[in-house]
Parts: C-alpha cells; sequence; structure tokens
C-alpha cells in the first residue's frame, strides 16, 4: 500500500551525522585516555588529563553518539510505525540544532572541570535543565504521533520507544535534583547513602533505558526490515517488553554490595537483577527464532549478522552482569578493570553493532540508493569484532588478576601485595587494550567512510533526477 | 515521490503466533520462585542473616 506523503527525512539525516562527529571525537578521546593508563606523560595540562577526559569520554560517546543517533532513529522508526510524518517536524528540525549547541556547550564544560560528581550524571545544573527541555520536545513529537497513529495497532518497537522516553525523564530529574551554590556549582539535594541509591538507581538505569530498550526498539524493527523474517513471536516480544522495564528500576543497589546501604535493599537488587536474565533472553531467542526461518540469510543479507552477532552479545551481557551482582563475584571483581570490559562489550559489541546495521539499513531507505559498499561493511563488522573481544578479554583477564592480588593475605593476615604491585601487573592488558581500541576505532572510520559515501551517493543521483 | 508503507504489524500475521518456547518460561517462572526464596534467606529481618554476620564468620574459618 501506498501513501499520499513524502516523511521529511532531514531531521533523522541531521542526526545521524552528528552522532557520527561526537562519536569520533568520543572515539579519540577513549583511545587516549586508555594510553594515558600506561603512559602519565601523556597527560597534558589539566585540560586533557586523564581526570576530566575520562568523564569527557564516557559522556560524549553515551550522550553524543548513543542519544544522538537515538533521536535520529526512533524519529525515523516512530514516523514509519505510526504511519504518518512527525507532528510537528519544525520542533524537531529546532530539537536537532538545540542538541548540538547543548552537546558543544556540555564538553566545554567537562573540559572546564565542572562536575557534579555523580557518574553518568556529571553535567552542572544549568546543562541538566537545557537537557530536560530537550527530552520534553522529543517527547512531544514522539508521543503526538503516537496518539495520532494512522495504525491501531502499536509494533513492539513502539513501546520500546515510548518506555524510554518516560523512563529516561524520571531518572534524569530525580538524580539531578541539586540545590545551586553557583552558575557552575551544586550539590545534590540527598546526601550519604541516600545520594548513593539515587545515584546508582539513576546509573544502572541509564545503561537500562539508554542502552538497552532503544537498541532493543532498533532490533525489533530493522532485523525483521532487513531480512524480510517476521518476528518469532509478538506475544513473547511484548511479554519480554513488561517484564523487563518492571523489573530493570529495582535493580540500582546491586553496585552497592558491601556498602552501607542497608543489607535487604542490596538483597532485593540482587534479586530482580538475576531475574533481568529472563526478559533479556525472550529478546534474544525472539531474534534467534526469526533467523531460525532461514539461516542462510546470514550469509546473502549483509546486515543479519549484525544484528544476530550484536543480541548474542546482549544475551552474553545479561549473564554477566547479573553474575556480578551476586555478593561473591562482586567482592573479587568489584572495582576492578574487569568492569570496564563488561561495559564495552555492551556498547562496542551490542549497542554500536545494532546502531551501526540500523543507519547502514536507513540510509539506503532514506536516499533512495544502495549502500556505497556492501565489501566495506563487512570488512567494518569484522574488524569492530575483533577490536571488541580483545577489549573485552584482556579485561576480564586482568580484572580477576586484580582482585585475587587484592584479596590475597600472608599467613599473619597481613595483604600478600602492595596496590602498586596489583597496578604494574596491570600494564601489559592495558597496553594490549590500547591496541582493540585502534584496531576497533579503524573498523569504525570504514563504517563512517561508507556512510558519507552513501549519503553522496544518494545527493547526487536526487541531483540528476532534478 | 510516494512513500510505501512498513506494516509489520501484520507481517504474515499467522507466522507470528508462537507459543511462548518452553525452556524459556521455565527460566522465568525459575527467576520468579528463586527470587523470592533469595530475598527471603538474603534479609536479616526474616532469616537473622546479616553482611556483617556473614563477614564475622568468614574471618574466624580463614585458614591461619
Amino acid at each position: 500500500m501506498n501513501n499520499e506523503f513524502h516523511y521529511d527525512y532531514k531531521t533523522v539525516q541531521g542526526f545521524v551525522l552528528s552522532a557520527i562527529f561526537w562519536g569520533v571525537i568520543g572515539l579519540v578521546i577513549g583511545l587516549l585516555i586508555s594510553a594515558q593508563l600506561w603512559d602519565a606523560n601523556l597527560n597534558f595540562g589539566e585540560y586533557f588529563s586523564y581526570g576530566r577526559l575520562r568523564t569527557l569520554h564516557t559522556n560524549v560517546l553515551a550522550y553524543g553518539l548513543g542519544i544522538g543517533a537515538e533521536f535520529g532513529i526512533f524519529y525515523y522508526i516512530v514516523m514509519r510505525l505510526t504511519k504518518r510524518p512527525l507532528v510537528l517536524p519544525k520542533l524537531a528540525r529546532f530539537h536537532l540544532w538545540l542538541f548540538n549547541v547543548g552537546m558543544v556547550l556540555a564538553t566545554l564544560s567537562l573540559f572546564a572541570g565542572m562536575n557534579q560528581s555523580l557518574e553518568y550524571a556529571e553535567f552542572e545544573w544549568p546543562i541538566d535543565i537545557a537537557i530536560v527541555i530537550l527530552w520534553v520536545l522529543f517527547a512531544i513529537n514522539v508521543l503526538g504521533n503516537v496518539f495520532t497513529r494512522k495504525e491501531k495497532n502499536m509494533y513492539v518497537s513502539l513501546w520500546y520507544v515510548i518506555a524510554t522516553i518516560i523512563t529516561v525523564a524520571i531518572l534524569y530529574i530525580v538524580n539531578n535534583l541539586a540545590i545551586p551554590a553557583s552558575l557552575t556549582k551544586s550539590y545534590h539535594l540527598f546526601a550519604g547513602v541516600n545520594s548513593a541509591n539515587v545515584e546508582w538507581w539513576y546509573g544502572h538505569n541509564a545503561v537500562g533505558f539508554l542502552f538497552t530498550t532503544p537498541i532493543l526498539a532498533m532490533f525489533y524493527y530493522f532485523l525483521p526490515k532487513s531480512t524480510g523474517l517476521p518476528i518469532y513471536s509478538h506475544r513473547l516480544s511484548i511479554i519480554s517488553f513488561w517484564s523487563l522495564i518492571f523489573a530493570y528500576l529495582w535493580t540500582g543497589a546491586h553496585h552497592l554490595v558491601y556498602t552501607p546501604l542497608p543489607d535487604w535493599i542490596q538483597t532485593l537488587g540482587i534479586a530482580f537483577t538475576l531475574f533481568l536474565i529472563a526478559p533479556s533472553w525472550g529478546s534474544v531467542v525472539n531474534g534467534y527464532f526469526t533467523v531460525d526461518k532461514d539461516w542462510s540469510k546470514m550469509r546473502t543479507n549483509y546486515l543479519t549478522k549484525f544484528f544476530i552477532v550484536g543480541i548474542t552479545f546482549y544475551g552474553l551481557q545479561t549473564i554477566q552482569g547479573p553474575s556480578q551482582g551476586i555478593r561473591v563475584i562482586s567482592s573479587l571483581i568489584h572495582y576492578t578493570d574487569w568492569v570496564p570490559g563488561h561495559v564495552h562489550m555492551g556498547t562496542m559489541g551490542w549497542v554500536t553493532m545494532v546502531i551501526c546495521a540500523s543507519v547502514y539499513y536507513m540510509l539506503p531507505a532514506m536516499y533512495k540508493t544502495e549502500i556505497y559498499s556492501e565489501k566495506l561493511a563487512n570488512i567494518h563488522f569484522w574488524i569492530v569484532l575483533v577490536g571488541q573481544l580483545m577489549f573485552s578479554i584482556t579485561m576480564w583477564i586482568t580484572g580477576i588478576q586484580q582482585g585475587a592480588m587484592w584479596k590475597m593475605t600472608n599467613a599473619d593476615g597481613s595483604l600478600q601485595y602492595t596496590f602498586m604491585e596489583t597496578l604494574v601487573r596491570n600494564y601489559p592488558y592495558w597496553q594490549m587494550r590500547t591496541v582493540a581500541g585502534v584496531i576497533f576505532v579503524v573498523g569504525m572510520l570504514f563504517f563512517v567512510y561508507n556512510v558519507l559515501m552513501t549519503i553522496k551517493k544518494g545527493n547526487d543521483l536526487a541531483k540528476q533526477a532534478a | 515521490m510516494q512513500e510505501e508503507f512498513d506494516n509489520l504489524e501484520e507481517f504474515t500475521r499467522e507466522d507470528t503466533e508462537h507459543a511462548l518456547p518452553l525452556g524459556w518460561l521455565i527460566l522465568f517462572i525459575g527467576l520468579i520462585v528463586f527470587g523470592v526464596y533469595y530475598f527471603y534467606a538474603y534479609t536479616p529481618a526474616f532469616t537473622g542473616w546479616s553482611q556483617e554476620k556473614a563477614f564475622e564468620e568468614s574471618m574466624q574459618t580463614q585458614p591461619k
């Protein structure tokens, strides 16, 4: 069936390009800080020191690349699934500009060392207010489309989009409640253990509602679209959705195992964390059974492997993560380099894998052309896969080593190793991690090149047609 | 130029009406049951277990 209008894709295209721009900056900073860990001479003055750049790396990639791509891809998915153009396209365009201006200001503020000292919520209060406004603009458009949709049935991706919008709003506002002392300094409304509990309720759900639900929205939409295979079970997708979002919000306390947080809150957090394996694997199983109809799609359609390998790492992450929450495992690997290893398997193996594949699918659809080069996309896939695995595995090894060394005691009960000894043993692994990072970034540059060339191709075709 | 509709929701509807996989359902219910047990067993108000006590015990059983 055809439709009587065309969709305005300019905003979507703008967000994709913005996400790529911020992504490249975040990746380069990531490489620098990984090298700073094994060579302190690579800290250049206060602005380019590890303390500031580490924060910049996480924020620029999470908010610039991650959310930037999510804004664009969500607008695309929402228009397609509600079968109507955005209710307020000009507001969406304004949203795009405000996003980039906000990112510039936010980046500069972190360079300047303005920091709330709350992980993933480092931005000071004026930027927080700007982010809330940004989010409301986004919500108006998306929810406006959902309420005035031309398609009665709501596909599961729409549910994931709605959950993302509502939950991020609640999390972000509550955890950023602060009493301003000046324009650039504020104090968290909550104190002590309460502050920690609210912060990790937020921190863990930032992972849930920025790196899980949005990516599942993409996965459920683009996997059937790329392969032409219908999703295995709508029922399983919906049950997984509701149980995932119900359980997620209770799990933050697993970040505070063996702290002064009351025992029962820790226990409750761990119980819900272990339960999360089920809804996560509901989506994994649904993905596998969808492609099970025709596994030759792994060869014949270049995007299928991005989605299947991506959902596999999601499955591994959602077993690894809950295991880390269990008290006995937490006591070994918490505060070690295992933790960044865990995070990066998710961000490099699942989040960017699915985002890149979604962009590969969307660009030819929006520019009415073919992808510039499937071969380059395949090269991109294999290089980032190798880089990510090398990153995760080196960090697992050194994390376990570190945790074990911290715990070893002599016969008289004194510690067997000093902190410095455990640190020095990290160096070879940290150097290997930098190599892994370089490999990953090279893979991403193939992606960027392919995207830019596809856009150029599309624009040339449009010019010829005109 | 006109746009094609997606119709993902209707995408050969009968193909997507699968029952929940049994193995997955067992995992789902099993984890709920385990969660209830775990919360009961490791909450000080119910069983008297506490992190502090568990730590003291582990210190006493350490090899000298």
